[in-house]
């Protein structure tokens, strides 16, 4: 039997807004398996980003419970959080999101050094090798194109080997082409790494090569599917 | 309006009000020090201005005089000549100086008599009418005449009555007798005696008091120019004037030169460092603005998308400005005029006239038009540079849209002018004020290079901890202009340490350890055989053994040669801004056999005194007074006797040691056998040891005068000590005004900081790696400051006692201290600034942007 990775309950969002009370998220539950590659869709606003935020330890919900490797999120503090994302969860965004003011490979290195990985800079040089990126280590972000900065980003996102992978429209930010190769090298990677991914798009062809579709419509679960690609 | 808004509101006008206070602050309180000063000085000649001529005013004069005097004023007329006067009963002559006064003497102070001859239970002058035929003298001339209180006294042919001696006479301080002691007599009865009939060299006083102790100088200046005289005027024989058209004017100030010009340089000088901190504070006002511009470049795009021309949007930033700039005028004035009476309570014992003190109200307005054109100059710049914006270059997301170069060329140079404007009318002095305006562009240019170098290396630097890395590499984050932080703080130290290096040399000079060893008692006219006596004597009697003392040889000053311009002509020579009229004077010389422990040499060599050459040591201002230089010629006359000198040496002297010293040294073989007295300065003693040393003197060396000259310098010192504090006070004015840049420039990226810290939370940072990464960047963009500022305050300091005629202590160990106290205070001023920025919740960086 496989061991669940993410299990989630009954869960809600709600902000108060000037307008009232505003339900983001409700009674989303459902269960990811270790290795499971899924994509989250649904139109824009429709709770996507809120979720990964929820499960990921980045906000905490209204109700419902979110159990990541068995342990509940609710009940650890904000700073055993932190340690924990950065050990268990790797995270990939639409804008990149790299710092600055380091390098690449600084880049790739700073959940490891987080951490406390003692061989962080092989490790970080051999991940940049993985992405394609050799030679580019000691660039500033600046100096690196969209895809590239995204590499660097898929780069540090696998590089603690984290249970699960997190992705909030990776591509969103990029031309067709390069948003191929990326989500090319996304899947290949985190397979490789047998990592789960939490895939968060709108884009239907992305979210076609995720084994199981989560569709979200107006802050609630309409549809959980597996696709053909699920089949590893 | 958010609440990071608002915030920086407040910041921009702080930033404004900080330069502000500290200007009003300054102005208020030298004004206040002034007064203090003045009023002080007061008694010392008796009146705020005193008219000396050496015929009675005409009516001409007269008229003048009236026109000028402000309302309030009260004048005073006396009548001073030297004559012989003669014991009738003991047979004894005596030189005196005799002053006949009215009803209404002394303007200031309090005259105070007594019949008693020791001075005990005195009271107020009754017998001085015209009617009494009696004088009241100083007690020397009783010992000099062997008479006592109601012997008859003979001036020229009329025979008056001694009523009793002077024990407090406010006209007397500001000189203690030169040629005899006082004879204190009504006016119509000096009248009587003949003795100031025609022809007789009489010198005619007008003593003015006027309603403000700060009014004298002026109307002092006014009456100057009327009738074309010169600052100072030689007086000679009997204080008469030797000089143009035998008509003076001295004023109370005067008389307190050394210690008023001490405070009015302060009073430069801390002007300066205020608008320096104003343009600190505007150094943080183009930061903020530019991070406001920067924000709403966006807005502005399609603002001008939408039609709006660029000019009004740029006219609306302009008038914001304004507004801020007004508020921080007004917040600054306000705190600063605080801040001045606080100083002024802490003052209050040291400043006798900090009673009528008021705000002041020039020193506010000239603060709220400081602020004014500071904040819209300094706004202006980032607003100029979006006037070259495509608004769709920046629509498209274009990062670094293209900025007039040539508007923020010539906004440089306009604002250089207004700033060099501002400080020539500060220092009143056109070399300083653009000096001071070329040093700060040289040494901030400097500063940006030497520390954009310094934080290049620091960003590269590879720490252990992420945190501190982390930290270290954000000093080189884009759009972060850490640069001009690091110049504001290094200035603002640099400005900080300059004022405790000074302060702590003029406390070192003039403070308390020092006054421990100065002298509370003078004694004057020691007849040279009398010397081994009265020394012996101090020591026997009250175990006195380092009583200083010094010759002095009354001469006459007669010219002064350059050997350069051949000519030996009397009062010729070069002339330069020196003071003619201290020519052809009486001069005090004196002689010793090596440099005394209040002077240091500045040129030449202390003079040998084994060769038959006449050297002379001249002390430093009066040298470039009077425009004598090494090598040149002085020529003295003593009793008859030439003696021509060669200037071999240049001293610095402390006057404020009180000790005896003297503006010109001679060759002491020169002077050994010229007629001479000696002074005396006798080291410090409690009060009660004071008159008890007083009396016994008087018994035993009754023609030795002695003045206690411990009030005084108790005053200095406790002063000095005080202004300290507002010295301090000052220093962290122009500190607080760094810091506020630095917050300025904190903020002005808060926007990415909280972006990179959500992300770094999402990534697995805790708090503590995000605290630490910006105590790094922070304490490391500090400490560069702080190291750069002390750096540079070691020339400054050197450039500024050497002005003050302090000698230049280096304090090491403090500079580190405050490099040290710097990059700590910059790390916790960044964290306050930032700590906002780290409460950012992890989940933010899956919004916005
Ligand atoms: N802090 C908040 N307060 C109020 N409403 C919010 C807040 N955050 C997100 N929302 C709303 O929640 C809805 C879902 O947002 P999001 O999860 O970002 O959608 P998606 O990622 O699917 O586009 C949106 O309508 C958004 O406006
Ligand atoms: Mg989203």
């Amino acid at each position: 039997m496989t061991r669940a990775v993410l299990e989630v309950e009954g869960l809600g969002k709600r902000y108060a807004t000037q307008a009232g009370e505003l339900d983001v998220l409700s009674g989303v539950s459902f269960r990811v398996d270790a290795g499971e590659s899924v994509a989250v869709t649904g139109p824009s606003g429709s709770g996507k980003s809120t979720l990964l935020g929820l499960i990921a330890g980045l906000d905490s919900p209204s109700s419902g419970r979110i159990l990541v490797e068995e342990q509940d999120l609710a009940g650890m503090s904000d700073s055993a959080l932190a340690t924990f994302r950065g050990r268990r969860m790797g995270f990939i965004f639409q804008s990149f999101r790299l710092l600055p003011t380091l390098s690449a490979e600084e880049n790739v290195r700073v959940p490891l050094e987080l951490s406390g990985v003692p061989d962080a800079r092989q490790r970080a040089r051999l991940w940049l090798d993985q992405v394609g990126l050799s030679g580019r280590g000691s660039h500033l972000p600046s100096r690196l194109s969209g895809g590239e900065q995204q590499r660097v980003a898929l780069a540090r996102a696998l590089a603690p080997r984290p249970a699960l992978i997190f992705a909030d429209e990776p591509t969103g930010n990029l031309d067709s082409r390069t948003g191929k190769e990326m989500a090319d090298l996304l899947f290949s990677l985190v397979v490789d790494q047998g990592a789960t991914l939490i895939l968060v798009t709108h884009e239907e062809r992305l979210a076609a090569r995720a084994g199981r579709i989560i569709v979200l419509r107006d802050g609630q679960l309409v549809s959980d599917s597996r696709s053909a690609a699920g089949v590893h | 309006m958010s609440r990071g808004q608002s915030g920086r509101i407040w910041l921009l006008i702080i930033c404004i009000a900080i330069g502000v206070a500290a200007r009003v602050c300054v102005g208020s309180f030298t004004g206040t020090v002034a007064r203090a000063l003045a009023d002080q000085a007061r008694p010392l000649l008796g009146a705020d201005i005193e008219v000396v001529a050496n015929q009675p005013l005409t009516a001409e004069q007269r008229a003048a005089l009236s026109e000028l005097m402000p309302t309030g004023a009260r004048t005073l007329d006396e009548l001073g000549l030297v004559t012989m006067a003669l014991a009738s009963r003991s047979r004894h002559a005596a030189v005196v100086e005799v002053l006949g006064v009215e009803r209404g003497y002394p303007l200031f102070g309090e005259l105070r008599v007594a019949v008693d001859e020791a001075g005990r239970s005195p009271g107020p002058a009754k017998a001085l009418t015209a009617g009494s035929r009696s004088v009241y003298v100083q007690r020397e001339l009783l010992a000099r005449l062997a008479a006592h209180v109601g012997d008859p006294l003979t001036l020229g042919a009329t025979q008056l009555t001694i009523a009793g001696i002077l024990v407090e006479d406010p006209g007397l301080g500001a000189n203690p007798f030169v040629l005899g002691p006082r004879v204190l007599v009504d006016a119509a009865t000096l009248v009587s005696t003949g003795l100031a009939g025609p022809g007789a060299r009489v010198r005619h006083l007008t003593m003015i008091a006027t309603a403000d102790p700060l009014q004298g100088e002026g109307v002092a200046n006014a009456l100057r120019t009327r009738w074309k005289l010169p600052e100072r005027s030689a007086t000679g024989f009997g204080g008469r004037v030797e000089s143009g058209p035998g008509i003076a004017i001295r004023t109370a100030r005067q008389s307190q030169e050394s210690v008023a010009r001490v405070f009015d340089r302060l009073g430069d000088y801390l002007r300066l460092v205020s608008l320096i901190a104003l343009l600190l504070g505007g150094i943080g006002v183009a930061s903020l603005v530019r991070g406001f511009v920067a924000e709403r470049l966006d807005a502005i795009a399609t603002l001008q998308v939408l039609g709006a021309p660029l000019g009004r949007i740029m006219g609306m930033l302009f008038i914001q400005a304004g507004i801020i700039g007004l508020a921080g005028g007004l917040l600054g004035g306000t705190v600063g005029a605080g801040v001045e009476n606080l100083m002024v309570v802490l003052l209050q014992g040291e400043l006798p006239a900090a009673d009528h003190h008021s705000l002041d109200l020039g020193a506010f307005a000239w603060g709220m038009i400081l602020a004014l054109s500071v904040t819209v100059v300094f706004a202006a710049l980032p607003v100029i540079e979006i006037s070259g914006m495509k608004p769709l270059a920046v629509l498209r997301g274009d990062q670094s849209p293209p900025r007039s170069r040539l508007l923020a060329l010539a906004w440089g140079v306009l604002a250089i002018a207004l700033f060099t404007a501002l400080a020539v009318a500060e220092s009143h002095s056109l070399t300083v004020g653009s000096m001071l305006i070329a040093s700060l562009v040289l040494g901030g240019g400097t500063t940006w290079l030497v520390g954009g170098a310094g934080l290049a290396a620091l960003a590269r630097v590879h720490l252990p901890s992420f945190g501190l890395r982390h930290g270290l590499a954000n000093l080189a984050r884009p759009g972060f202009r850490p640069h001009a932080a690091v110049v504001t703080i290094s200035l603002a130290s640099l400005l900080f340490s300059t004022l405790a290096v000074y302060q702590e040399s003029l406390q070192h000079e003039l403070g308390e350890p020092y006054r421990a060893d100065l002298p509370s008692l003078f004694a004057i006219d020691i007849q040279p055989d009398q010397r081994e006596e009265f020394k012996g004597f101090l020591a026997k009697e009250f175990a006195m053994h380092e009583v200083s003392m010094a010759p002095l040889v009354l001469a006459r000053f007669r010219g002064l040669a350059s050997p350069a311009s051949a000519a030996t002509a009397p009062a010729a020579g070069h002339e330069g801004d020196g003071d003619r009229a201290s020519r052809d004077r009486e001069q005090r010389l004196s002689w010793r056999e090596k440099l005394g422990a209040d002077e240091r040499l500045v040129a030449g060599q202390w003079m040998d005194d084994r060769g038959d050459r006449v050297e002379a040591s001249l002390e430093k201002r009066y040298a470039e007074r009077i425009g004598a230089h090494l090598g040149d010629l002085m020529t003295y006359d003593i009793q008859g006797v030439c003696i021509e000198a060669t200037v071999t040496s240049i001293r610095a002297v402390r006057w404020a040691s009180l000790r005896p010293n003297f503006l010109v040294l001679l060759s002491p073989h020169a002077l050994r056998d010229a007629p001479q007295t000696w002074i005396a300065a006798l080291p410090t003693l409690p009060p009660e040891a004071r008159t008890a040393v007083q009396a016994r003197l008087a018994e035993r060396f009754p023609t030795v005068s002695t003045f206690d000259v411990s009030e005084a310098a108790a005053r200095i010192g406790s002063m000095v000590s005080r202004i300290a504090l507002a010295i301090r006070f000052i220093g962290l004015f122009s500190l607080a005004a760094g810091v506020m840049v630095l917050i300025g420039i904190a903020l002005s990226t808060a926007r990415e900081r909280r972006a990179d810290a959500a992300l770094l939370k999402v990534l697995g940072a805790g708090r503590w790696t995000l605290v630490l990464s910006l105590l790094a960047e922070f304490g490391a963009l500090g400490g560069l400051a702080g190291i750069l500022g002390q750096a540079e305050a070691i020339p400054l300091a050197w450039a500024l006692t050497s002005r003050f005629d302090l000698p230049l202590s280096i304090p090491l160990s403090v500079l580190c201290a405050l490099a040290l106290a710097v990059a700590l205070v910059c790390a916790a001023a960044g964290l306050v600034a930032c700590i906002r920025v780290l409460r950012v919740p992890p989940l933010a960086v899956l919004r916005d942007g």
